[in-house]
């Protein structure tokens, strides 16, 4: 079995190492990584491990950015020494973790687990971004759209808003590039940071700093001008969401 | 008797307490008037409750000054000295506020009654003198009783808040004295140098309950010796140092150190904030330095911020700024840079 190991302090990661050798001596420890940036790179470079293991903070963030801006496939195991609220989004979560100090025992088990399922556990999209709100109190920062040829990571200061055509949610970017996405409004809302984004009507949610001019509209609604859009008949703020909206604005 | 809505009623941001003022003023006013000590009339109750009102506000205001910021942890001569010198002070102002009100109002009176009003002053000081000497001085009565009214608010609301922010402090630091977090990445560690390195495992150890030790004898002292802190600031460092390889950098440059004093557990909360809340690889090591500078304890580092971290629950600055001043009276100064971080812990002597 490969395994990559993401631990970013030395003993911690030397005891791991020596475990595994322990329990199984065919394993083979592809690599030790110490931050999420190299993570990125080296997942991205290299074939996929078997399995990884991996500590929750890292030199340079929490292990999580990692799942937000690349697509991992393979089945993780965490390792965490003790935080009330990681261990309270993994049990939610159900997210399989080992406690530290790490147990020859448990990891074991865990890795036994880990063999009898082919396919191993990945972790949804979903389930890491309520992780990561949950143990940082932070919304989003970025998205992860497929693309053509593989992923793109655009950080949620790119957006300009969100918008559903043809009953497809879209993010469309101040370059005015549109990517599809896989979320509907509804979660988009819950992920998103509310001072930054306001769903204004059923179709779209838009970003606080691409509105370049609110004026009055038929009806008590408020039409917006978004910047590098032309057609602005859809950046109408409805009847029932102005008052919200105007609020909104005066943060 | 609940001291702390007559504290609000004499803060004079809130309109309730004008409010107040403005019916006692009146209470005042009229049962003077009913109690025959002057004529019932129309003009002297307005006069009167006019007078009474403006020199409970201009006697609050006074009282606001110079007693809500006394320091009460100073020893106990300088208080006393200070209070008193404040105390003269307040009787001369309101003495004075209460003359000048008295003639402003009297010529304000004649003024719209179309009456004479040139012998004012001399009428004052000649004839009305010892009526007004008389109900002044019972105006002032009532300004003594205001002011020690507000001293002992003002010493209540600081115990209470201090005993307030030092539950906090300790029931925060009784999870901190555990420090979780740190205990058990402290123990994977020490698990992993016993096989391999048992003498630095056992010198790990002793660290280890070295800084336990110090966390449960001093979190609930005032103060400690500057000494006595950055030595445990160096054992906490030297159990972070074993884990992170030299990725944290962290000087310390105390000359003097034993002439002062500092609050416990101090130093090692900016400490743990800076590592909490920065990056740091080999290439981008984080520099923390510890200095001592104009009795000011500087703790800087470099301004690395992580963008995504651990929620924490952020009580570890704002308590430290609270402690502070309700101990010392002196406060915390934080300074952000685009590329450090620095705060300045006042030091005690």
């Amino acid at each position: 079995m490969n395994v990559l190991i993401v631990e970013n302090e030395k003993p911690a990661a030397e005891k791991i190492s020596r475990l595994l050798s322990r329990i199984d001596s065919s394993i083979e420890i592809k690599g030790i990584l110490e931050s999420v940036e190299s993570s990125i790179s080296w997942l991205q470079n290299n074939p996929a491990p078997d399995l990884i293991l991996m500590d929750i903070q890292l030199d340079d963030g929490l292990c999580f950015e990692i799942f937000e801006t690349i697509r991992v496939d393979v089945p993780v195991i965490f390792t965490t020494a003790y935080d009330e609220y990681t261990l309270k989004a993994f049990k939610v979560n159900s997210v399989d973790y080992l406690l530290k100090p790490v147990e020859e025992s448990a990891l074991s088990a865990a890795l036994a687990k880990y063999r009898k399922v082919f396919s191993g556990k990945f972790h949804s999209r979903e389930e890491i971004e309520n992780i990561i709100r949950d143990i940082s109190g932070q919304y989003k920062s970025r998205f992860l759209i497929r693309t053509g040829t593989g992923y793109k990571s655009i950080p949620v200061t790119e957006i300009s808003h969100f918008h559903i055509c043809e009953r497809s949610v879209f993010l469309k970017d101040k370059s005015g590039k549109d990517y599809g996405l896989d979320y509907s409004l509804e979660q988009l809302q819950k992920v998103l940071d509310p001072g930054k984004f306001f769903r204004i009507n059923r179709d779209c949610i838009i970003s606080i700093d691409s509105i370049s001019r609110i004026s009055a509209y038929s009806s008590s609604r408020l039409q917006l001008t978004i910047t590098n859009e032309k057609d602005n008949d859809i950046f109408v703020v409805s009847r029932d969401k102005a008052g919200d909206f105007k609020r909104w604005i005066d943060r | 008797m609940n001291a702390i809505p007559l504290m609000q009623v004499m803060n004079q941001k809130k309109p309730l307490s004008h409010m107040v003022f403005l019916l006692f003023s009146l209470l005042i006013a009229t049962a003077t008037a009913y109690a025959g000590k002057m004529d019932p009339s129309f003009r002297n109750i307005v006069s009167a409750f006019l007078l009474i009102f403006l020199q409970l506000e201009v006697f609050i205001f006074f009282g606001n000054i110079l007693f809500s910021s006394v320091n009460f942890s100073q020893n106990p001569g300088v208080i006393t000295r200070i209070v008193l010198l404040r105390f003269a002070v307040f009787i001369t102002l309101c003495f004075l506020a209460a003359m000048i009100l008295f003639l402003m109002l009297e010529y304000a009176l004649r003024i719209i009654n179309g009456e004479d009003f040139s012998g004012v002053i001399y009428n004052f000081f000649n004839v009305g003198f010892r009526s007004w000497f008389r109900s002044t001085i019972s105006g002032l009565s009532v300004g003594a009783l205001i002011f020690v009214i507000l001293l002992w608010q003002t010493s209540l609301k600081r115990e209470q808040k201090l005993r307030e922010e030092n539950l906090i402090f300790q029931n925060q630091t009784l999870k901190n004295q555990v420090n979780p977090h740190f205990l058990f990445n402290s123990l994977n560690t020490l698990s992993a140098l016993i096989p391999e390195r048992p003498d630095s495992a056992e010198r790990f150890i002793n660290k280890l309950s070295s800084i336990y030790r110090y966390i449960l004898e001093n979190s609930s002292r005032d103060t400690v010796p500057l000494k006595a802190e950055l030595d445990f600031i160096s054992d906490y460092y030297f159990l972070h140092a074993v884990r992170d390889d030299g990725k944290i950098v962290l000087t310390v440059d105390a000359p003097g150190a034993e002439k002062f004093r500092i609050l416990p557990v101090s130093l090692q909360i900016l400490v743990e904030n800076a590592i909490k809340h920065n990056i740091a690889t080999r290439e981008n090591p984080l520099l923390i330095s510890i200095v001592i500078e104009d009795h000011m304890m500087i703790v800087r580092n470099n301004l690395q911020k992580m963008s995504v971290r651990l929620k924490s629950t952020g009580i570890g600055l704002n308590n430290l700024r609270e402690r502070m001043r309700l101990t010392t009276g002196k406060n915390l100064v934080v300074e952000e840079t685009a590329r450090e971080f620095v705060v300045k812990i006042p030091l005690i002597v």
